[in-house]
């Protein structure tokens, strides 16, 4: 038995990839997020680093927002947004419970049979790769896709799909009660703005902290070279004058 | 029995490898070629490189501009423009690129007033959790009203940085260069006499730093240096010392829009010759400083800032002790 677990613990040390990839971790977090790791468990604050397993859920606050990445390259990454509730129903493949709020998501980085779904009580949106919003508000989800395709599935309150259709990019889709689909939408400026925002949000993620990497030639460092540097004119003059003072006192002595 | 635990675990090994055969995969480059083509075509702005550009103006005064003991106030005006370019070629190689123009100038002790031109490039790859870099730095000094002063430093670095979680690392980095000045003799024998070459200073140092975000508020940083001068002064090796820096530094987010910085420097000098004035004991200055201030995001692209700052000279030698304020208020644009 104890072999076993020697055998089962030094599998685990190994291969370390084997627990990222079955939970989710928070990576980033702004304001106020609670985290709710079992149902029976309380809530309680949200922490970088910390790792959510399925059927954890995540709410966050009023000008608050929790990013989760599904791998560790941070190419599946998703962003609740400020009053939203998720419940993470499998980690993988990734498959999210949106009851309440809004989120973005960017998936990169799926093998071949695997998708990507955020479901919520009127629709289920998801892909293999490509990067959406999905938001529920007021018994209405609503999809927004900026690339390439999001499949569509409406529900109806029973949770039976109602109607499948597949989303082009630059578009967005109303999916309302019962799992009907509204009609499909151009995307405005203000989609596109707040797309691009996350992107640069999701490069600054990804890119990390690069001017730490360059923190050596800091300007900081570099002027306080040249101050120090410009008092040494000053000491050598003030050195030869102290000298010379000495000098013509020893002068005045020996006369 | 024993062949069954050495069958278990092998099954176990092996069905880890097929679970998990993405981490192994051969065709881990196009792995790499997918995702990068993927990414493109996720971008509205495709961005394949990442180039930010800063520019700032900046006024205060300075208590003590020549940092001698009598001490010498006048207000400043600064200028400072950044650029900083990032690039991921294949393999996992990175090019960073970073130059700095900054313009200090004084209202009334104008030999101080200079210009810095700076540029920093440098290679890095990521293996596993580490981050490896090389690259080479270059500054140029330039004093429009006092030629003695202009000088340029260039050295070469190579750093290791290891990320022990997203919240956590820490980085060894060695710096090999020198200094000179354009014009500026080196001291002879004695003080007050020049040699024909230009004084110049070669340096080597050592620098450990560690990083932390506590919170998404609190973030910390230690850093530890040690440093070699060696100079061609003759004089007592006027220029020759060891030095220790050790610098800790809080930054913390108050708002969503207000951040405080602080930071403290301890520096201890002990010169190789030089002597303090009518003794016989070496010369071992110590250099206290702090800094405290605040960052002021008007919104996303303008900061207003305001700092201060205090500098302290320690030394047995009375013709070097000194101390200093600078207070420093400005705004930088983001672009």
């Amino acid at each position: 038995m104890k072999k076993i677990l020697v055998v089962f613990i030094f599998t685990l040390l190994f291969f370390p990839v084997t627990i990222f990839a079955q939970t989710a971790k928070i990576i980033d977090i702004e304001g106020e997020v609670l985290v709710k790791k079992e149902a029976s468990l309380e809530w309680q604050k949200a922490k970088i680093d910390m790792l959510l397993d399925k059927q954890s859920e995540v709410k966050t606050q009023e000008d608050s927002y929790c990013t989760l990445a599904f791998d560790e390259e941070l190419r599946n990454i998703l962003i609740i947004k400020e009053n939203s509730h998720i419940k993470i129903e499998e980690v993988k493949p990734g498959n999210i419970f949106l009851p309440e709020g809004r989120v973005f998501t960017l998936i990169e980085n799926l093998s071949k049979h695997e998708q990507f779904q955020i479901r919520t009580p009127t629709a289920i949106a998801g892909a293999r790769g490509t990067g959406w919003i999905t938001a529920f508000f007021d018994n209405k989800a609503s999809v927004f896709c900026f690339v390439d395709t999001v499949y569509i599935q409406g529900l109806d309150n029973s949770g039976k799909i109602t109607g499948e259709m597949d989303l082009p990019s630059d578009n967005g889709l109303d999916i309302g009660d019962g799992g009907l689909f509204g009609e499909m939408f151009s995307l405005t400026d203000a989609n596109y703005e707040e797309w691009s925002d996350f992107m640069d949000y999701e490069g600054d993620l990804r890119e990390g902290d690069e001017e730490e990497v360059l923190d050596g030639g800091s300007l900081e460092d570099l002027r306080q070279e040249q101050r120090e540097d410009q008092g040494q004119i000053g000491q050598e003059i003030r050195h030869n004058d102290e000298e010379s003072r000495q000098q013509q006192q020893q002068q005045q002595r020996v006369q | 029995m024993q062949r069954k635990y050495i069958f278990l675990g092998s099954l176990i090994v092996v069905i880890n490898l097929l679970v998990n055969s993405n981490c192994f995969s051969q065709a881990k480059e196009e792995e790499e070629e997918k995702a990068q083509a993927m990414r493109q075509l996720l971008s509205e702005k495709p961005r394949p490189y990442r180039l930010t550009t800063d520019a700032g103006i900046f006024s205060g005064y300075d208590s003590n501009v020549n940092l001698s003991p009598t001490s010498k106030g006048d207000m400043f005006e600064e200028f400072l423009f950044s650029l900083n370019f990032s690039k991921r070629w294949k393999n996992g190689l990175r090019f960073n690129f970073d130059y700095d123009l900054n313009d200090l100038s004084y209202n009334e002790i104008t030999d101080a007033s200079n210009l810095l031109n700076h540029l920093r490039f440098g290679i890095d790859k990521e293996i596993s959790a580490f981050n490896i870099g090389i690259g080479y730095d270059f500054s140029y000094f330039y004093y429009p009203f006092n030629a003695e002063g202009t000088f340029f430093i260039h050295k070469g670095f190579f750093y290791i940085k290891n990320n022990l979680s997203r919240s956590l690392y820490h980085q060894l980095l060695f710096e090999a260069g020198a200094k000179r000045h354009t014009e500026r003799k080196a001291l002879s024998d004695a003080i007050g006499t020049f040699q024909d070459k230009e004084l110049t200073n070669d340096r080597h140092s050592a620098e450990y730093s560690v990083g932390a975000a506590l919170s998404p508020k609190l973030s910390l940083k230690f850093r530890v240096k040690f440093l070699i001068n060696d100079s061609n002064a003759r004089y007592l090796d006027f220029y020759d010392y060891k030095s220790y820096e050790v610098s800790p530094s809080v930054n913390y987010k108050l708002t969503k829009r207000l951040e405080l910085h602080s930071n403290f420097s301890y520096l201890r000098k002990s010169y190789e010759s030089r002597q303090v004035t009518l003794t016989t004991y070496k010369q071992r200055d110590q250099i206290y400083s702090l800094g405290i201030g605040m960052t002021y995001k008007l919104h996303k692209n303008n900061t207003l800032s305001l700092f201060y700052a205090y500098r302290d000279n320690s030394t047995p030698e009375s013709l070097e002790k000194y101390n200093d304020h600078v207070i420093t208020c400005g705004w930088q644009h983001n672009f």
